[in-house]
């Protein structure tokens, strides 16, 4: 039954295996380890991994009000027809963490207090691996002020990277000063860059950017106190403004279905929901669904949208858990499943082998098992 | 009106070729399906461009990298897929044959052996037929998905190339890869 078959036929098979699978094949022989651990076969097997959304998982992050430091992380698969299965409790790196940004597989994890140094992660969880950001220093200015810095994580498709970006604003005493600092990492360079063009606004009111085509996003007041949509560009680091679809209520920007998210939030009355169908195109701007009072059976608030169904009717989104909102029906169902926390943030994620070369995730688990021995 | 029974026969005339395996058999196929074969497709165009006026079931393609057994699974599957010439189905009629498909698709694998998956995605590769190395492709690495390191190596007939205690610590960081694998 055995006999020798060509690494070409070999090369299409293994990119449809799941993460599981590929890390136990490296185990194979020589040959197959160089093979999966090539970027051409990381690359192959991710863009396989889109297309057919294979082996995905939603992360769930415990948010426990009463003890934020002993939160727990879940990973849970999340089929083609939109089942959920089993939370299987998954150890993260080092130690706790907020959930910023997510791409490819991959979780960027935030550890960040006002005044204090931020710490950074970028982990892939399917796979166990993680690197840390070398701490990147404020370059302050000369006077005494405090600092406050906001953060985004996303994929520069040019240059196929991985960036997190952090804006630093400066305020002395209450006074918000009018100069940024713009910082970027690059997953493949390992370090951190400064950004010496400054931003055309005022202030920042996102608290973390949104990030899609290889840019990242805020909503921003300008000069003359316009609020709008300012993206940053991580290829050619320009910057460029939309304009918002709506001008009331609370502006939050999401990505949704591939497509730039706005939402105009009014506390207890209604959550707006609209897309910008065609990226960079302001005439674009479709609404999708307005969530009023009577369609859910909790405050109307900001729901973070995660995902679309299979069939496009319903979106899965995050309030304290996880609902569906059925845009026909005009109704949100909460998702039932008795593994879940009580209450968490959601990432969302695919196969991918990046950063297979990074730090391994100690299981606390296995370590407690191999001192037993 | 629509011919509800395997598949309806296309209307207007429908060439045959015969193709030769490399155990000299002769299969006769229908043009629609034979194209679905880019191996194929590509001889019959050449063919078509050289003098020898010959065309249809007069001509016979040889494939000497194919055995029989073989071609018989692919033709079979190549007919289950649907025909760029035929009249386009409304939507039920779409969602029947999907499901058609797929039954057909089920019960083909459950009476391959895994050994055989190898040689259907070979051929189907010679052949450049592209839907059913998809199909193919994606059975296989369902049914090594769990498997352990040991059978994989025996399927694909691998020489382990790692000395005991290299493999040793492959197994030991990524031991949660190993967890819950099928038995051998």
């Amino acid at each position: 039954m055995s006999h020798y078959v060509p690494l070409e036929l070999i090369n299409s098979i293994l990119p449809r295996l799941p993460v599981k699978a590929l890390i136990r094949f490296l185990c194979v022989s020589k040959e197959w380890s160089a093979l999966i651990s090539s970027s051409n076969f990381t690359k192959n097997q991710l863009s396989h991994s889109i297309e057919t959304n294979s082996n995905r998982t939603l992360i769930l992050k415990e948010t426990c009000i009463n003890l934020p430091l002993q939160s727990r992380f879940f990973s849970v698969p999340y089929s083609d027809n939109d089942q959920f299965g089993k939370a299987v409790q998954i150890y993260q790196p080092l130690h706790n963490w907020d959930i910023l940004d997510y791409c490819h597989g991959l979780v960027c994890l935030l550890f960040y207090k006002y005044k204090e140094k931020e710490d950074i992660v970028i982990w892939n969880p399917l796979i166990r691996k993680y690197r840390k950001l070398p701490r990147e220093p404020i370059d302050e200015p000369e006077f005494s002020c405090d600092s406050f810095s906001r953060f985004g994580f996303g994929y520069d498709p040019i240059n196929d990277d991985y960036k997190v970006v952090r804006i630093a604003e400066f305020y002395e005493g209450p006074v918000l000063m009018d100069f940024f600092e713009v910082k970027v990492y690059g997953l493949k360079s390992q370090c951190w860059k400064k950004i010496e063009k400054q931003l055309p606004i005022k202030e920042i009111w996102s608290m973390q950017s949104v990030s899609l085509n290889g840019a990242f996003h805020w909503i921003v007041e300008q000069d003359d106190r316009l609020e709008s949509i300012l993206a940053f560009d991580l290829a050619n680091e320009k910057f460029q403004l939309f304009r918002k679809p709506l001008n009331e209520g609370m502006p939050i920007l999401d990505v949704l279905g591939g497509c730039l998210c706005f939402m105009g939030v009014v506390e207890e009355t209604y959550s707006d929901f609209w897309l910008m169908k065609e990226y960079g195109d302001e005439s674009s701007w479709t609404r999708i669904y307005k969530i009023e009072p009577g369609a859910v059976p909790w405050n109307i608030d900001y729901f973070k949208p995660l995902l679309f169904s299979k069939n496009g009717k319903k979106v899965l989104m995050e309030e304290v858990s996880l609902f569906w909102y059925d845009i026909e029906k005009k109704r949100g169902k909460m998702v039932k499943n008795q593994s879940f926390p009580k209450r968490f943030k959601t990432a969302t994620c695919i196969g991918s082998l990046l950063l297979l070369d990074g730090d391994y995730v100690i299981d606390l688990k296995q370590k407690k098992n191999k001192r037993k021995r | 009106m629509s011919n509800t029974s395997e598949n309806p026969k296309p209307s207007s005339s429908s060439a045959k070729m015969t193709l030769k395996t490399s155990d000299n058999e002769l299969f006769e196929v229908e043009e629609a399906v034979a194209m679905k074969f880019c191996t194929v497709k590509q001889y019959f165009e050449d063919e078509k461009d050289s003098d020898v006026a010959a065309r249809g079931s007069t001509t016979v393609i040889p494939l000497p990298n194919v055995h029989s057994a073989v071609l018989a699974t692919l033709i079979s599957y190549g007919k289950k897929l649907p025909q760029s010439n035929a009249v386009a189905d409304n939507h039920e009629e779409e969602e029947t044959k999907k499901k058609e498909r797929k039954k057909y698709e089920q019960g083909l694998l459950k009476n391959l052996m895994p050994g055989e998956l190898l040689d259907l995605i070979s051929a189907a590769n010679y052949l450049d037929f592209k839907e059913g190395l998809e199909f193919f492709n994606q059975a296989l690495a369902d049914h090594i998905q769990n498997k352990s390191v040991e059978y994989v190596r025996k399927f694909f007939g691998i020489k382990n190339d790692y000395e005991p205690h290299e493999e040793e610590k492959y197994r030991e960081e990524y031991a949660w890869a190993f967890e819950g694998v099928d038995e051998d």
